[in-house]
C-alpha cells in the first residue's frame, strides 16, 4: 500500500463521521435511558411469511401475519407508516403500494375503526409526486383512504425520557401520538450511513421536515444511531411493524442499492426484535448494529433465545446481503 | 381555474387569518406568504389580503426572524418567504429591514477546521462531495446550508436589495448564497437538496428545487449552468408535472423569458387530477404562476 493510500484510509476512518455531517454507526451510543423509558417485554413474537412477488394472495399473508401475532385491531384507529422516501423508476426505494393496499383491507377486516397511511418524506417535498409516481396515489383513491403528509401535521413537543441525542424534547405529529395502533411498514434494505434500515429507522418519517427540514438534517448532527433511539422511545402508544422484504434492496441504500429479491414479510409488534429477525435475514449480526444492540437493553429484544419465533424458519429464507465496504463487520460471522 | 383555486384557498384559512398547509392545521409561515402573494396575483385588480398580510405581520418575532409554526424556533426560510411576500405590498418596510437584518446574520454550518483541512488535502476522502466553508442558509439554526433555504434567503436578500433595504453586508451574503448554489449544482445541471455526489454515486436533481435555485441565479442567465439547469428543468417538469413543480417551473421559465405555456397545462391538469392533495402552499403557488407574479419574481435577467 503506498503511503498516500494508507493516509487516505486511515484519515477516512478517523474523520469520515464529521466529514459527512453525521455521525455513523461504529459510534456506539452511551447508555442514556432511565427507568420510565424501560419497555423490553420478557419474549417478543416475530412472524416470518413468505410472499413470492406483490400478487392478490398478498391480503392473504398479512391478514396470516396479523392473526398468528395476535394483534388487536378491532375498534383502533390505525395509521400506516409505509416508506416513501424518494422515487426512482428504476429502484425498488419504497415500501410498495400493493403491499399498503393488502394491509388496509386486512385492518378493515379485522375490524379496524379507521386507517390512515402517513408520511414524512426526507428528501423530496413535491407530495403530490412522490405519491402519484410511486403508485400509492391510486390506492388511496381506489381504497378510500386518508393520508396524513407528517411533515405538515399538527405537531406535539415531547419531552424525552432518553438523553442519547441532545434534543431534550422533539416536535411529534398527532397523527402518529394519536393512534390506537401505529404500523411501521419500511421497505427491508441497507443503508450508507446506519448499516440498514427497517422498522426503527423508519421512523424518521414522523419528523416533521417543517420544524426539521428537508433532510432532517438536526437528525444527522444529533447522530443516526442515537436519533433513532430517541425518537422509538418517544413513542408510547401500541406499536406493531410489517417489513416489505419481498424486493429488498442491498449495497448502497436506502436511495441508490440494487433491488435483492428476498420473498419475506415479517410481523412483530416489538420493533427491535422484528428489525434483529429481519437482520437475520439479510445474514447480519444484530448485535453489531450499534443501535440495536443498545436497544436490546430497553427497548425490546434481539437475542435470539429472547424472540419466539413464529412462521417460516428464517434460516432458510436468509439471503447474503451486499453492504458497503465500512459496514463489512457487521456481516454475521464477520471477524 | 383561477377562480376555483381562490375559492379552495379562502376556503381553507384558519380563523386567525393565516393559512396552514392544509386545511385545519396550525398557521404556517410558509403557506401564509404563498396564500398572500397567490391572491393578490391571481385576480390583477384584487388588493392586498389584509387578513393573511396581517397574520404574517405578526408572527414576525422581536429579533426580526419568522418561525415556520408560531411555537417553533426561528426559521431562515420561513423568514425569506415572509420578506419575499412583504415585499409586494406597501406599508410593510419596517418589518422588511428587520427581517433582511435577522436573515443576512444567519449562516450555515460551514464545516470545522478539521474537515476543511481534509478538503484540502484528500478531498476524496469525504464522503458528501461539497465544497466546505461556504456559509449559504440551513434549515435549522446551526446546521448544513441546503438549496432551498438559501435559495429563497437570496431572492429575498436580492428584492429586499433592489428595493433600497439592503446594506453592506447583504450583498456579501447573496455572492455566498450564490456560491454555494452552484457548488451543489448536480452533474449534468440541476439542483436537488443539496447533495450532488455522495460515496462517490451522482445524485439526480430534482425539478422543484432546479426552479428556486434558478430563480435564486437570475442575474447570471449567460452562465452556462443557468442555460444548463433551464433545460433540465423543462425536461423534469414533463416527467414531474405536479402542481408544485410546474408552478415553480412556470415562473422560473417566464422570469426568464421563455415559453411556460405547457408548464401552465400542466398546473391545470395536476388541479383536475388531485387537487395539489388540498396543500394551501401549492395553490398559493399556482395562483402565483398562473396570475400575475412580476411584483414577486421579476428576475434581474
Amino acid at each position: 500500500m503506498k503511503r498516500r493510500d494508507f493516509l487516505k484510509s486511515t484519515l477516512a476512518a478517523a474523520l469520515l463521521p464529521a466529514a459527512s455531517c453525521t455521525r455513523t454507526d461504529t459510534e456506539r451510543p452511551r447508555v442514556r435511558w432511565s427507568g420510565p423509558s424501560y419497555r423490553k417485554p420478557d419474549h417478543s413474537r416475530v412472524a416470518v411469511l413468505q410472499a413470492d412477488h406483490y400478487g392478490e394472495q398478498l391480503e392473504k399473508r398479512v391478514l396470516e401475519g396479523l392473526t398468528v401475532c395476535k394483534v388487536s385491531v378491532a375498534g383502533k384507529n390505525v395509521v400506516l407508516k409505509p416508506n416513501l422516501v424518494e422515487f426512482d423508476p428504476h429502484g425498488v426505494i419504497n415500501t410498495h403500494p400493493m403491499l399498503i393496499a393488502a394491509t388496509v383491507s386486512a385492518m378493515r377486516t379485522l375490524g379496524a375503526r379507521t386507517v390512515t397511511v402517513a408520511e414524512g418524506p426526507g428528501h423530496r417535498r413535491d407530495n403530490e409526486y412522490l405519491l402519484t409516481a410511486s403508485g400509492l396515489w391510486d390506492v388511496l383513491r381506489d381504497f378510500d383512504v386518508p393520508y396524513v403528509d407528517l411533515n405538515n401535521d399538527r405537531l406535539v413537543r415531547t419531552t424525552l425520557d432518553t438523553s442519547f441525542t441532545d434534543f431534550g424534547s422533539l416536535y411529534l405529529p398527532r397523527t402518529v401520538l394519536e393512534a390506537d395502533l401505529f404500523v411501521s411498514m419500511p421497505k427491508m434494505k441497507t443503508h450508507h450511513w446506519t448499516g440498514v434500515t427497517l422498522a426503527m429507522k423508519n421512523l424518521f418519517g414522523i419528523i416533521p421536515g417543517s420544524v426539521y427540514g428537508w433532510p432532517k438534517n438536526p437528525l444527522h448532527y444529533a447522530g443516526l444511531p442515537e436519533s433513532i433511539l430517541d425518537i422509538n422511545a418517544a413513542l408510547r402508544g401500541d406499536r406493531f411493524a410489517i417489513v416489505d422484504g419481498i424486493i429488498a434492496m442491498e449495497g448502497n441504500g436506502p436511495i441508490q442499492g440494487t433491488a435483492k429479491h428476498c420473498g419475506v414479510l415479517v410481523f412483530g409488534d416489538d420493533l427491535t426484535a422484528v428489525d434483529a429477525t429481519t437482520a437475520r435475514l439479510m445474514r447480519i449480526d444484530p448485535s453489531r448494529v450499534g443501535y440495536l444492540h443498545e436497544a436490546d437493553a430497553f427497548l425490546g429484544n434481539i437475542r435470539r433465545a429472547r424472540i419466539d419465533q413464529i412462521g417460516e424458519d428464517p434460516a432458510g429464507l436468509a439471503k447474503d446481503f451486499a453492504l458497503l465496504e465500512r459496514f463489512a463487520q457487521l456481516k454475521a460471522g464477520a471477524v | 381555474m383561477i377562480e376555483t383555486i381562490t375559492k379552495e384557498l379562502i376556503a381553507a384559512r384558519n380563523n386567525d387569518g393565516g393559512w396552514g398547509t392544509f386545511a385545519e392545521r396550525p398557521t404556517n409561515a410558509e403557506a401564509t406568504a404563498f396564500a398572500v402573494m397567490g391572491l393578490a396575483a391571481g385576480e390583477r385588480s384584487r388588493p392586498a389580503d389584509e387578513r393573511g398580510l396581517s397574520k404574517l405581520l405578526s408572527m414576525q418575532r422581536s429579533n426580526g426572524a419568522w418561525p415556520m409554526l408560531e411555537a417553533t424556533p426561528d426559521s431562515p426560510p420561513a423568514t425569506a418567504l415572509a420578506l419575499i411576500a412583504l415585499s409586494g405590498f406597501a406599508g410593510t418596510e419596517v418589518a422588511i429591514e428587520r427581517g433582511v437584518a435577522w436573515l443576512a446574520s444567519q449562516r450555515g454550518d460551514r464545516g470545522g477546521r478539521g474537515r476543511r483541512f481534509v478538503q484540502y488535502w484528500l478531498p476524496e476522502v469525504l464522503p458528501v462531495e461539497a465544497k466546505l466553508g461556504l456559509p449559504g442558509w440551513p434549515w435549522v439554526e446551526g446546521t448544513w446550508s441546503w438549496v432551498e433555504p438559501t435559495a429563497y434567503a437570496v431572492l429575498a436578500l436580492k428584492r429586499a436589495t433592489r428595493a433600497g433595504h439592503g446594506f453592506a453586508e447583504t450583498t456579501q451574503r447573496i455572492e455566498e448564497g450564490e456560491s454555494l448554489l452552484r457548488d451543489r449544482m448536480c452533474y449534468g445541471g440541476g439542483w436537488n437538496y443539496g447533495n450532488k455526489k455522495v460515496l462517490g454515486r451522482e445524485l439526480p436533481p430534482y425539478p422543484d428545487e432546479t426552479a428556486l435555485a434558478l430563480l435564486a441565479l437570475d442575474d447570471h442567465s449567460n452562465d452556462s449552468s443557468i442555460i444548463a439547469g433551464l433545460h433540465v428543468l423543462e425536461l423534469l417538469d414533463q416527467e414531474t408535472g405536479s402542481g408544485l413543480t410546474s408552478s415553480l417551473t412556470t415562473i422560473c421559465l417566464s422570469g426568464y423569458g421563455k415559453d411556460s405555456s405547457r408548464a401552465k397545462q400542466r398546473i391545470r391538469s395536476s388541479h383536475s387530477h388531485t387537487a395539489f392533495l388540498g396543500d394551501n402552499k401549492v395553490r398559493g403557488l399556482a395562483l402565483l404562476a398562473l396570475g400575475d407574479h412580476r411584483r414577486w419574481m421579476e428576475l434581474g435577467v
